[in-house]
């Protein structure tokens, strides 16, 4: 069965259970049970239909969280759409960038983001400084669909056969035939990149998610990632197709998240590394136990914790399963550490996922020995099929069977991740970083996770990031930026830091900070903090 | 300090945040008093937090882990409450 066919299913398999709510502590709860749900899904479908919506077009989504935004989805998946969400607090001019990349034959509104948009676009368009979004003027012609609730839905129809970059798209056009989700990436360029993932991919990965997770209909998941975010998207999807019950917060508050698994009986969270961090640092309750005692699994995805706060987190959710995952958006999930490898290698990503392959490659493109570090690379399920009207990105990212390797895989193509790791002898993958963020310093090279998870050791760090900024003498200076608890004292945490590390891995200067640049996902945007000391570098050599 | 006080600053805070986030924009985003600012994704939780970190110093009030939640913070009048049962607590 097609993923099409296999949500037609679990919608009159669970009619009349809770398919999902949207919670707001204390006291709001919207439900709606698979059966309500089917019937906003075909009333949105039918409507893009009758709008002359066709088998392929990409509509957007440019909404907040919300149930609407769940069917809206779905609509466009069962239309048989490539459907592509990004996040709702992104600032207008962004979305308008992303809009001129990927050409969406529709885009799906609610109010808050419409009032956003159309704010944007009389503004660029006044100056004229910006042609490009002046190709949407179509927001005047909105056709305005209202919903059971007060949320409306607005549709925004983009002409066909308008598109100004018509020679890449023809280049790649066959992918969107297959596809299903268009997943923007900010890569490491700052120019975001739409990631293609094709429809029997999107059900293989939601399948392996349900096996892993041991999901069934007697579940309840917390999501708290956006649906733009891959690993919140495929919390969706598994969700639906197993039965089970999918809770949204919008709130990483710990305070709230606690709220929600005692009142809602939460099952399971998938979880980024900033929302544990914040949880580790809120005061258990007295009866914690008592009041999570629901809770079966968490996971930590999208990036990592450092070892003392894994051991911290182990020790939080004494009675609930931790699986930590590892991909990228152009993999999805490559590995996973299981909670019963949990103790013993903590510090590893796990094994890889079923239906994939994880390579360590050295730069001369062969098979690296254990323990040996070199590029990762990926294949099988989670490969996406290119990035959106981005032939050479395709390329670059997405290559042929290499010799070395075509022993074990012979099909496909493999995802060169651009990130250093290596792989034990049980076969245990451990990520190294970047290879664009890795440092060369006096000769060495260091990956800025190595000096972190050694500042964050320090009682009165909260959250740090290492970045190495160009310099004579040393090739790259490493400067951290620390968050503390404020009693942090540099001199000290200096002291504490050379005691425990090389002399090359000292920093050449800690700035304690009140903020660090996030992503939306809870990631730190360690290229804005480069950029910084790279300008202050730069006027510093000019004075 | 009367309460329309507290609110004209604590709104001049959000718009700060929300530009500091968003970057500069010639037309900054509207709000009302009564606007869901967190679950209706005008500003989410890492935003948040810094907003209650530059009322925490601009009031000079300390609040704690327990009292972040959408409940105190999900409005700019609830944050107002909020901060105004703090001030009173302060002079006590």
């Amino acid at each position: 069965m097609n993923l099409i066919q296999e949500i037609i299913q679990a919608f009159s398999r669970y009619e009349g259970r809770a398919a999902t709510s949207h919670y707001v502590p204390p006291n709001s709860l919207i439900t709606l049970t698979y059966g309500q749900l089917e019937e906003r899904v075909r009333e949105i479908a039918d409507f893009l239909l009758k709008q002359g919506m066709q088998p392929g077009d990409l509509v957007m989504c440019y909404m907040t969280k919300s149930l609407e935004m769940v069917a809206s989805i779905l609509a466009v998946l069962l239309t048989g759409g490539v459907c592509s969400s990004f996040y709702s607090k992104q600032n207008p001019q962004y979305s308008l960038k992303l809009f001129s990349i990927a050409h969406p034959r529709f885009l799906l509104f609610d109010e808050g983001t419409l009032r956003n948009l159309k704010k944007s676009v009389k503004t660029t368009g006044s100056d004229n400084r910006c042609p490009v979004y002046m190709e949407y003027p179509a927001l005047e012609s909105i056709e305005i669909r209202q919903h059971h609730s007060s949320k409306a839905i607005y549709v925004s129809k983009y002409p066909l056969g308008k598109n100004d970059s018509g020679k890449e798209i023809s280049a790649i056009a066959h992918s969107l035939d297959d596809a299903a989700w268009c997943l923007f990436t900010s890569g490491s360029t700052g120019v975001p990149k739409g990631v293609l993932i094709s429809r029997e991919d999107l059900l293989r990965r939601a399948m392996t998610e349900i096996e892993d997770y041991e999901l069934t209909d007697q579940d309840s998941l917390l999501s708290l990632l956006p649906f733009s975010f891959d690993v919140g998207l495929n919390q969706l999807l598994s969700c639906l197709l197993s039965g089970a019950h999918l809770v949204i917060l919008n709130s990483w508050f710990p305070k709230d998240v606690l709220t929600t698994i005692r009142s809602r009986n939460i099952t399971g969270i998938s979880g980024v590394p900033s929302i544990w961090a914040e949880a580790l640092a809120y005061p258990k309750e007295p009866d914690f136990e008592q009041n999570t005692q629901t809770l079966r699994y968490v996971t930590v995805s999208g990036g990592d914790l450092a070892k003392n706060q894994l051991v911290e987190l182990r020790q939080y959710f004494g009675n609930s399963k931790i699986f930590k995952t590892y991909g990228q958006t152009e993999t999805f999930r490559s590995s996973m550490l299981k909670p019963s490898d949990f103790e013993r290698k903590m510090t590893s990503v796990g094994r890889p996922v079923k239906g994939t392959q994880i390579f360590i490659l050295n730069d001369k493109g062969e098979i690296a020995p254990p323990n040996i570090e070199g590029e990762i690379v990926h294949h099988g399920v989670g490969t996406m099929l290119g990035y959106i009207n981005d032939l050479e990105g395709t390329n670059g990212k997405l290559r042929d069977i290499v010799e070395s390797v075509r022993e074990t895989v012979n099909e496909g193509k493999l995802v060169f991740t651009g990130d250093r790791g290596k792989i034990d002898e049980e076969g245990y993958l451990y990520v190294l970083g970047r290879e664009d963020g890795m440092i060369k310093t006096l000769g060495h090279r260091v990956y800025p996770k190595e000096i972190e998870s050694c500042i964050l050791e320090h009682e009165h760090v909260k959250n740090a990031a290492v970045v190495g900024v160009r310099d004579e003498r040393r090739g790259q200076m490493i400067i951290a930026e620390v968050i503390g608890n404020g009693a942090l004292d540099e001199q000290r945490l200096m002291s504490f830091l050379k005691e425990r590390l090389p002399y090359y891995m000292i920093p050449g200067e800690i700035n304690v900070v009140q903020h660090l640049p996030m992503t939306e996902n809870g990631k730190i945007r360690y290229a804005a903090i480069k950029e910084k000391y790279e300008e202050r570098r730069i006027l510093q050599d000019c004075s | 300090m009367e309460f329309n006080e507290i609110r004209e600053v604590t709104r001049r805070i959000i718009v700060e945040v929300i530009t500091s986030n968003n970057g500069v924009d010639e037309n900054p985003v509207k709000f009302e008093n009564e606007d869901s600012l967190i679950d209706g994704g005008i500003i989410d939780s890492i935003a948040a937090v810094q907003l209650i970190e530059e009322c925490m110093q601009h009031f000079d009030i300390l609040i704690h882990p327990a009292e972040l939640s959408l409940e105190n913070f999900d409005t700019v009048n609830r944050i107002c409450q909020f901060i105004q049962s703090k001030l009173v607590e302060n002079q006590q």
